[in-house]
Order: structure tokens, then sequence, then C-alpha cells
């Protein structure tokens, strides 16, 4: 088991504006426990870590609890669950070693997420309360979208993180 | 002329602003506020096409077509069009998405941007303050029909 600060997490991850996936991850996290929030990572093919699976005790301070309130009051709640899971891969990759979220480029419709310097692409979704199988059938949905996107296609490697925030559940996959 | 180190330098600070811009802007369009998204999707453009000079000038010209391909749909998603369709033309077809795109809007023009129009912006404002219009309306109805 790992623990991990989640205000720790621009530390992490330098190249880029933290705080509100952070809040938001906070405000997904304790819906369902109060600090701190364990998480399942399932892990599959990653490239710099031989782990199969981890769990992280994921622990945050009062004042991410008030930066969390704001996240709530600002974000309607698919955004504030989407952000929350862009927080939470963030934290998978440092504890993982996986590498450092360095930056986001523009898509027709959304955003990339890339990964040590454009070293891969990485695609990433949350679900708010799953059941048993939402995890698996959204992570499927999600690589397919990866194998089909433009970047992979381009010779880019990839990642996908996918996170049930009400199962506590997450898996994070290497795709080449 | 700069070295090596202050051209890296430059490119991570573009890189966060950049990066910084294309989230707020995604984040504005996601909350239906479609003239400030729009504005920060140029901005973003902007510096994702500075970002591509400083790649080739390195010769890194896969890191330019990636720095590309984001800046031309920074442009679309700020309803610049023709602005988007000159950006994709300088790129080698490397990307299924672009060459879909330029088939799919290359006769497509720019839409006008209210933020530059301080006028338009002002009685966009007034409209959507008064309760009016939405937000977001404005632009659909200044598009071509």
């Amino acid at each position: 088991m790992v623990k991990y600060d989640i205000e720790n997490l621009g530390v992490d991850h330098p190249a880029l504006l933290t705080g509100n996936f952070q809040a938001c991850a906070v405000a997904r996290c304790r819906e369902v426990s109060a600090s701190p929030y364990s998480l399942d990572i399932d892990c599959h093919n990653l490239s710099a870590s031989q782990t199969s699976s981890e769990i992280c005790d994921l622990a945050w301070q009062n004042t991410s609890e008030a930066i969390a309130d704001k996240a709530e009051n600002t974000y309607q709640p698919r955004r504030l669950t989407e952000d929350a899971a862009i927080g939470l891969c963030a934290v998978a990759f440092a504890i993982l070693h996986e590498g450092e979220i360095t930056e986001v480029t523009t898509q027709e419709t959304g955003v990339d997420y890339w990964v040590d310097d454009r070293r891969a692409v990485v695609e990433i979704s949350g679900i708010e309360k799953g059941n048993v199988g939402s995890l698996g059938k959204r992570h499927s949905e999600k690589e397919k979208q990866l194998r089909s996107g433009s970047s992979y296609q381009a010779g880019f490697p990839g990642y996908v993180f996918v996170v049930d925030f009400g199962q506590k559940k997450s898996t994070l996959s290497h795709h080449r | 002329m700069p070295d090596d180190r202050s051209i890296e330098l430059k490119i991570q600070h573009l890189k966060t602003a950049k990066s910084a811009y294309i989230l707020e802007a995604d984040a504005s369009l996601a909350r239906g506020l479609e003239s400030a998204g729009m504005a920060l999707f140029v901005k973003a453009a902007e510096l994702e096409l500075d970002l591509a000079g400083l790649f080739r000038a390195q010769g890194d010209e896969r890191n330019a077509q990636v720095s590309l391909r984001s800046a031309g749909f920074c442009y679309s998603r700020a309803r610049q069009y023709r602005r988007a369709g000159n950006v994709f033309k300088q790129m080698a077809g490397q990307f299924a998405d672009v060459r879909k795109w330029i088939a799919q809007n290359k006769d497509k023009d720019d839409l006008p941007l209210a933020s530059a129009t301080p006028g338009l912006q002002a009685l966009i404002d007034l409209l959507v303050t008064k309760g009016v219009i939405e937000e977001n309306e404005w632009a659909a109805a200044l598009a071509p029909h």
C-alpha cells in the first residue's frame, strides 16, 4: 500500500496547473469516504512499473476541502467527475513512477493529455458511482477510443486510465 | 542567438501556458461561455504555433506536427475555420482527424470573434445580462446558413 497526499500533485506534475484537478478529486472522493480514500489500481503492461496492482491511500487536508467546496459550486457533475478522474490519473502516474503529465493539446471535440513531453498520450475517464461491471466496460470503450484515435494511429503509444469513484477501483493500462 | 537551453526553457513555458489556456477554453465552452471560450482557444492556437516554430527551428518535425494539429483544432473550436484550414495545409497528412477535417470544412469561413469587436461584445453582454439571449446563442445566430 502507498500513501499519497493530494497536495503533492503540483510537485509531481509541475508543468500543469493541477489545483482544479486536485479540488475536483477531493470533491468526488469525500462523497465515498473521509480522508484517506483507499483506491485500488489495477495495472496492465505498464512501461516503468512491473506492478500488477496497487492500493493507494489518498489523503487530503482541510484546506483542500475548502477548495473542493468551491469546485462543487462551480462545475456541473459530469465536469467535476472528469476533472477528478484526471486528478486521480495524475496520482496513479506519480505513485507508480510511470511518468509526468506534461501537456494538453486539442483535438476535434476534446483534449489530449500527454505524458513525459509527448512520449505517450493518455485517455482518462471517470465514473461517479458504477456497479461491478462498469469499470471494465468503460475501460474497453476508452481502449477502443485510444486505438482508433489519431495520435495512436500516428505512432504514439498510449495509456488508458479509468476510475470508478463509488467502487474505489481504477485501471491503468499501457498500449503500444 | 539563443542557446539550446534557453529554447528548451521557452518550450516548457509555452507548453504550460497553452495547456492552461486550452483547459480554461474547454471549461468555458462546456459552461456555455461561448465568447470567452472562443477567445481563449484563439490564444491557445497562437501559443501552439509559437511552439511549432520552435520545434521546427530545432529540426524536430514530429513535435512540430503535434503542435500544428493542436493549433488547427484550437482555431476550429474557436470557429476560426479559415485560419484552421491554413494551419492544416502546412501539415504532412500524418493525422487521420486532420485529413477528415480538411475534407469536411475546407470551404468554411471564420466566424466573427466578439472579443475582437468591443461594440459587439458589449451588445452581447447586455443581451445576456438582460436575459434576452443565452451566452452560447450569438455565435450560432451569426453563423452563415
